[in-house]
């Protein structure tokens, strides 16, 4: 749908977004963007993955293994303190870049 | 359900990932799949299906195994940012803006090392690319530094003159100094503060077994003094030292004193026998001496008559030293203004004319330039040789660099885009060279330690001071400024490209290094290697050229590998009268003739190529009595001189041993010589001629030789008068008392055991026959003369520098057009694919690519001829039989070039035709 650059680009900002809230596995996570973006954002795991921990390290989520019953035991992630601020940030700079961007195109013949 | 695990286990094999995150991709990678696989078969998929739909939601696990790896290492830099940030808003807060900087910098230098260590490939190949063109240049300028700019190691270094005499109106280019002179400056100068004459020689050294050969400094007082030296023991020289008849002293080297009385200030006052006669040791040099240019382990006092000083005898070596506050000039116009007065206050010189006195000029030079001598032109041509490899070097290097630069130009783009400073951008990049240049650097003052052990092993026996060449501070400096001017002109070129930086975000996907400016540049880069490849391959071209002409040259004897040459000196304490000096040489040649594998022996005052040389006037007899008289170099032989050292006589006769014994007034001469004053060989037979003119005393010419280059290939054969050994009323008197000889004599000794260890012992042994107290002084085959002789040996040291320089530079040069010409095939796949796919054959294609070669050669070698025509005045002196614009180097050493360009080319060529066109058009 959009080009693997510009998602790649924005991964960060969408896998924050989609982890403000209750803790989520990866596979959660991708059916997660996939329905909020009405099937336009798809990933492939190994991209998904990666991208996550790229994310644990910078300290952005942290992944728990947890055991439920009848469930096979999995790593769910959740947003750190640095995570809830870089999302906060990352929010702001997308609405800013995005209006920015949006005067540039759109308001180009004034 | 397909097993997952062992699948992506398979796949991450592949990357170097450490076990624990592997497992944990693994487990949660199938869990993922897993889920992937449920949701279709829940779905209505078959499994098949199902299981097709979970293997490409995996995406390509190679690429995900990457990432993580990719993901950790930025990990580590992230870290590496946030501590260095903390720590810049620490020293923020201690409001220290320094440590700040040196915070950023220390970070910036770890960041770049870890950057480099990331890339080990590139970064040893920069590194040791560098190396090489620092190394080499630093070898060279160790010896400069040594040789031309380290003080000699006198006070007030820079007031020391050498004084010399010049006369080339009469044959003296440089005729150094005479006693008469000496004597004359030292009685009369207001401009010196002292003046010193000193030679060099071999002497016999008498210990409790077989005599023992020293170098020997002869000198006057004034030398030690005008070097302002205190003597480590004892007392130093006297005037009263060099009175006839005065007690012989000697004083002792500090080397030689340690060696052999292990620095023992006893030493002092003990005897020592130097050839036969009992000197007294009166004191001990400092280590500083041997700065004066001639090594010794001895000094021993020149005796200086007064009454019988005359302008003649002249070769010696002069060393003074000014005044303060007076200049060369000054100290010059005084003493030349003095030097007519010297034929009046010691007449009875053989040099005696009006001519010639007026001929005569004195030349004041600061010591240390008369001690380095031609050496100087000859470091730094080499140093220039160097300096043009480490050009190539550079080049090369920039070339690398811009390639990295396109890889990185998009994640620079971004990182300007987001705000980081170009400074900032450009500093990252530009540190990456620094460190670079200062590993090559590094690399290259281990290179350069290397190196030099190479260059003294090499370098010919007479250059100065090489000894001392060592890595000073000055040197250690000298190759930080290299690495910092390599880092200068390798990293221009990536940061001006990185100017363009914006361009690279709208070309998304376009690479620096791509872009048609950076190809002309990089073409730009590569046609100057060529042109510097190239002026040092014609360089080392002439300078082969100019060996192998010297070697080529007829020496005007024979099989010089045959003949084994020595001195001898018989002293007047052992044999006082001449006439037994001239049967005691004449007994040991045929002495030394019954020795298995002799063929002949000879002895002379000079041999070819031992740098002894004579010079007096000679007359010639003419109808009206003897004539004005010419300056003409002369030697006094025993018999069979010509048989024995195999020079052509070209008329008349050998002179004889029986003609030496007799007395005969007989005398040889040289063809120039013959052709000079009687036009022709046979002219000269018969003729007189007189080494004195008031009365003379005529010898007849009863023999013509060829010429022989005495002073070596280099130089013209001097014209030249070969007088029997011990000629008689030579300078003075009539009849058979009135015996001249000279005391040392050089003996040539044609055998067929050259080889053969034991044969200089049995020589010396037949000597010692003859006379047990002689020393054998400078034992050498004629041969190892003629290759030691300094022009055959310079030629020879520079040729082996600038070929090797050449050679370097060639690799790197061809490695440089190689990497070139891969890129642009790379780059140009997808172009050369859609020309064969529209039907070019494989060999339009490898003509494509050997164009580039070619375009290269056709700007790159007229540029380097153009630069190779400035070779005549760099090398012009240096050359001997060719010319610096010589067309048969210039053309060899253009078509080798060209041949090896092409052949650079055509790998890439292959590789180009070898395209498949449906693969590459698909790739983009």
């Amino acid at each position: 749908m959009f080009s693997a650059d510009l998602k790649r680009g924005s991964m960060e900002l969408l896998i924050l977004a989609a982890l403000d809230g209750p803790p989520r596995h990866g596979y959660e996570i991708g059916k997660s963007l996939e329905a909020r973006s009405e099937g336009k954002l798809e990933f492939k795991a190994s991209t998904l993955y990666s991208v996550l921990y790229r994310m644990e390290k910078r300290l952005w989520i942290k992944g728990r293994w947890v055991e439920k019953e009848g469930e096979r035991r999995r790593c769910r992630y959740s947003l750190t303190a640095e995570g809830r601020k870089a999302l906060a940030k990352q929010r702001s700079d997308w609405r800013s870049f995005v209006d920015t961007v949006d005067l540039v195109v759109e308001g180009g013949h004034a | 359900m397909p097993d997952w695990a062992p699948i992506l286990r398979r796949a991450l094999r592949k990357s170097a990932n450490d076990g624990a995150s592997e497992e944990r991709v693994i487990g949660e990678l199938s869990d993922h799949l897993e889920d992937v696989y449920h949701e279709a078969m829940l779905s209505g998929s078959t499994p098949a299906d199902a299981e097709k739909v979970a293997r490409e939601a995996l995406g390509d696990p190679q690429a995900a195994a990457e990432e993580l790896a990719q993901a950790k290492r930025e990990h580590l830099c992230e870290r590496e940012s946030r501590w260095v940030e903390s720590r810049e808003e620490l020293a923020r807060q201690r409001g220290s803006r320094i440590t700040s900087l040196f915070a950023g910098l220390a970070h910036d230098l770890r960041l770049g090392v870890r950057g480099l260590a990331r890339r080990p490939l590139f970064s040893l190949t920069v590194i040791t690319v560098l190396s090489l063109g620092i190394g080499a240049t630093a070898a060279i300028f160790t010896l400069i530094d040594a040789i031309l700019l380290a003080p000699l190691p006198f006070e007030n270094q820079e007031r020391l003159v050498s004084l010399h005499h010049t006369a080339p109106a009469v044959g003296f280019d440089d005729a150094g100094q005479c006693a008469a002179w000496h004597t004359l400056y030292e009685e009369s100068s207001t401009t010196l503060d002292h003046v010193g004459m000193f030679s060099s020689e071999l002497v016999a050294v008498h210990g409790n077994g077989r005599p023992e050969a020293l170098r020997a400094l002869r000198t006057t007082h004034g030398t030690l003094r005008a070097l302002e030296l205190l003597p480590v023991v004892g007392r130093t020289l006297d005037p009263a030292d060099e009175a006839p008849g005065a007690e012989k002293v000697v004083l002792l080297s500090y080397d030689y004193w340690q060696s052999r009385f292990a620095g023992a200030p006893s030493a002092v006052g003990q005897q020592l026998r130097i050839d036969g006669a009992t000197h007294e040791i009166v004191g001990v040099t400092p280590p500083q001496l041997q700065g004066l240019g001639v090594p010794s382990d001895l000094v021993l006092p020149f005796e200086i008559e007064r009454s019988s000083l005359y302008v003649g005898n002249i070769g010696f070596g002069a060393v003074a030293r000014l005044q303060e506050a007076v200049s060369l000039e000054q100290a010059r116009a005084e003493l030349q203004q003095l030097l007519p007065t010297a034929w009046t206050r010691f007449p009875g010189g053989p040099i005696a004319t009006m001519e010639h006195i007026e001929a005569f000029s004195v030349r004041v030079t600061p010591y240390k330039d008369r001690l380095v001598g031609d050496t100087a032109s000859v470091l730094w041509v080499l140093l220039g040789g160097v300096g043009l490899v480490l050009l190539v070097a550079c080049a090369n290097v920039a070339n690398l660099l811009l390639v990295r630069a396109s890889e990185q130009s998009n994640e620079m783009a971004v990182r300007t885009a987001l705000g980081a400073s170009r400074v900032r951008v450009r500093w990252e990049m530009f540190k990456e060279v620094l460190l670079l240049s200062l590993a090559g650097g590094l690399g290259g003052i281990v290179l350069a330690a290397a190196g030099l052990r190479g260059l003294t092993a090499l370098a010919p026996a007479e250059v100065p001071r090489l000894g001392e060449a060592a890595l000073s501070p000055r040197v250690l400096l000298f190759v930080l400024a290299l690495a910092l001017i390599s880092a200068a002109i390798a990293g221009v070129a990536p940061l001006l490209r990185l100017g363009s930086m914006g361009r690279a975000l709208r070309h998304a996907g376009t690479r620096v290094a791509s872009s048609k400016g950076s190809q002309v540049f990089r073409s730009g880069v590569a046609v100057l290697q060529i042109a510097v490849v190239l002026v040092l391959l014609v360089a080392s071209g002439l300078m082969l050229q100019s060996f192998r002409e010297l070697r080529g040259v007829e020496p005007g004897f024979g099989a010089p590998e045959d003949v084994l040459t020595l001195q001898l000196h018989i002293p007047a304490e052992q044999v006082p009268d001449h006439d037994s000096v001239a049967r005691q040489f004449e007994t040991i040649a045929h002495r030394l003739e019954e020795i298995p594998g002799v063929d002949a022996v000879t002895v002379g005052s000079a041999i070819p190529l031992d740098g002894n040389n004579n010079v007096n006037t000679l007359y010639t007899e003419s109808s009206g009595g003897p004539d004005r008289g010419e300056i003409e170099r002369h030697k006094w032989i025993g018999g069979g001189f010509f048989r024995a050292l195999q020079i052509p006589l070209l008329a008349g006769e050998d002179l004889s041993w029986q003609d030496v014994r007799s007395g005969r007034p007989a005398v040889v001469v040289s063809e120039s010589l013959a052709r000079k004053y009687w036009g022709s060989t046979a002219a000269a037979l018969g003729q007189g001629v007189a080494a004195r003119p008031e009365p003379p005393f005529y010898y007849e010419i009863v023999g013509v030789a060829a010429d022989v280059r005495d002073d070596g290939v280099r130089q013209e054969s001097p014209a030249m008068v070969y007088w029997p050994l011990a000629p008689r009323a030579f300078w003075k008197g009539t009849g058979e008392e009135d015996r001249f000889i000279w005391r040392s004599q050089s003996f040539a000794i044609r055998n067929s055991r050259s080889q053969d260890p034991r044969f200089l012992r049995q020589v010396q042994n037949a000597i010692w026959e003859i006379n047990p107290s002689l020393a054998l002084l400078r034992t050498a085959s004629l041969e190892r003369l003629a290759q030691i002789d300094p022009s055959v040996a310079g030629t020879l040291f520079i040729t082996r520098l600038l070929t090797l320089a050449s050679g370097i530079a060639l690799l790197l040069g061809v490695i440089g057009v190689y990497g070139l010409i891969s890129s642009s095939v790379a780059q140009r796949a997808q172009e050369l694919g859609i020309r064969m796919a529209f039907g070019a054959s494989a060999g339009n294609v490898r003509r494509i690519v050997l164009k580039r070669g070619l375009t290269l050669c056709a700007l790159g070698l007229p540029l380097g001829l153009c630069l190779s025509l400035g070779l005549q005045a760099a090398l012009g002196h240096l050359l001997f039989g060719v010319r610096g614009n010589d067309p048969t180097t210039l053309a060899v050493a253009s078509f080798g070039l060209l041949v090896v360009v092409l052949a650079a080319s055509y790998f890439p060529a292959r590789r180009a035709a070898a395209i498949d066109p449906i693969r590459v058009i698909r790739a983009d």
